[in-house]
């Protein structure tokens, strides 16, 4: 397929403040095609909202502001698109956002679920207890050999589980759940 | 070029090494494998023995696959490949464990 099918997007960064009427302005002959969020812990304490719109032509503008990731709140573009309350809602769900004059029932997870499934420091407590198919060396029988290997999504033992003391900040957690090998226990 | 519908993945035993890539990177758990390591025939035995990698069994779980494909993206060497044919029904949940023979 050529690539000039597909035309890079436009990107517009907005100031969370501006974001209602950065949308609304950029509203007129333009449809709502997604709203979602990303996690940037790591490169900064923020959450990344994302609100592509596309126009009738087809070029699409992809609007984005980082939000405080320990504060997240952001106004809601419901009532420029109704629709965009459906993604508002399921980026509350699984990050935590607060949309403003928005729709903030839970969309996917049941009521009080506690916890941000898409943050990066989420840490996938099942994935602790269950054994990994992936934590056998090639051609060993059986895991935890020498070198130990934990899951995506299960930290570092010594970072989360087995630490001592205050518990380990977002950061730490998030560096460490990216799976791989771990250091041996002393 | 033909394209094959992405209905199964199929293990081509000769190609693999039992490296454990696919069972890493599989993010649904469903790809188990045993493997044990055999010395490399006229390679002198001791601490500089050569050895290589044999395949005992290799299980996928088609009732946890999400026929994402990573496992088959992610093989160097190619063991790994989409297959027309479907996933046959099974009456227990452990029908759907596939080993080596179902995958071949």
């Amino acid at each position: 397929m050529p690539a000039d099918r597909f035309p890079a997007d436009e990107v517009r960064r907005v100031e969370p403040s501006s974001w209602l009427a950065v949308v609304r302005a950029a509203a007129s002959g333009r449809a709502f095609d997604w709203l979602g969020a990303a996690d940037e812990i790591g490169r900064s304490n923020h959450l990344r909202v994302v609100c592509r719109l596309r126009a009738t032509g087809g070029d699409a503008l992809r609007l984005e502001t980082l939000i405080d990731r320990d504060d997240p709140r952001l106004d809601s573009i419901a009532e420029v698109y109704p629709g965009a309350s459906w993604h508002e809602r399921e980026a509350r769900d699984f990050f935590g956002i607060a949309f403003t004059g928005g729709d903030n029932r839970p969309l996917l997870l049941r009521d009080g679920f506690g916890g941000r499934p898409l943050r990066k420091d989420f840490v996938l407590g099942a994935r602790v207890i269950k054994a990994w198919p992936g934590g056998k060396e090639p051609g060993d029988a059986k895991a935890a050999g020498r070198r130990r290997m934990v899951p995506p999504g299960v930290p570092d033992p010594e970072v989360w589980g087995d630490r001592e003391g205050a518990p380990a900040s977002a950061d730490e957690v998030a560096a460490s759940v990216v799976g791989g090998r771990v250091r041996r226990r002393r | 070029m033909s394209v094959v519908p992405h209905s199964s993945i199929r293990l081509i035993e000769d190609s693999c090494t039992s490296c454990m890539i696919c069972a890493r990177e599989c993010p649904a758990w469903c790809i188990a494998i045993d493997s044990h390591t055999e010395p490399l025939p006229g390679s002198p035995p001791g601490p500089r023995q050569r050895t290589r990698n044999v395949l005992d069994s290799f299980v996928l779980d088609w009732s946890l696959c999400l026929y994402c494909g990573i496992c088959i993206e992610e093989c160097p060497f190619d063991a790994l490949e989409w297959a027309g044919s479907n996933v046959a029904a099974a009456d227990v949940l452990g029908g759907l464990r596939h080993g080596r023979d179902q995958l071949r």
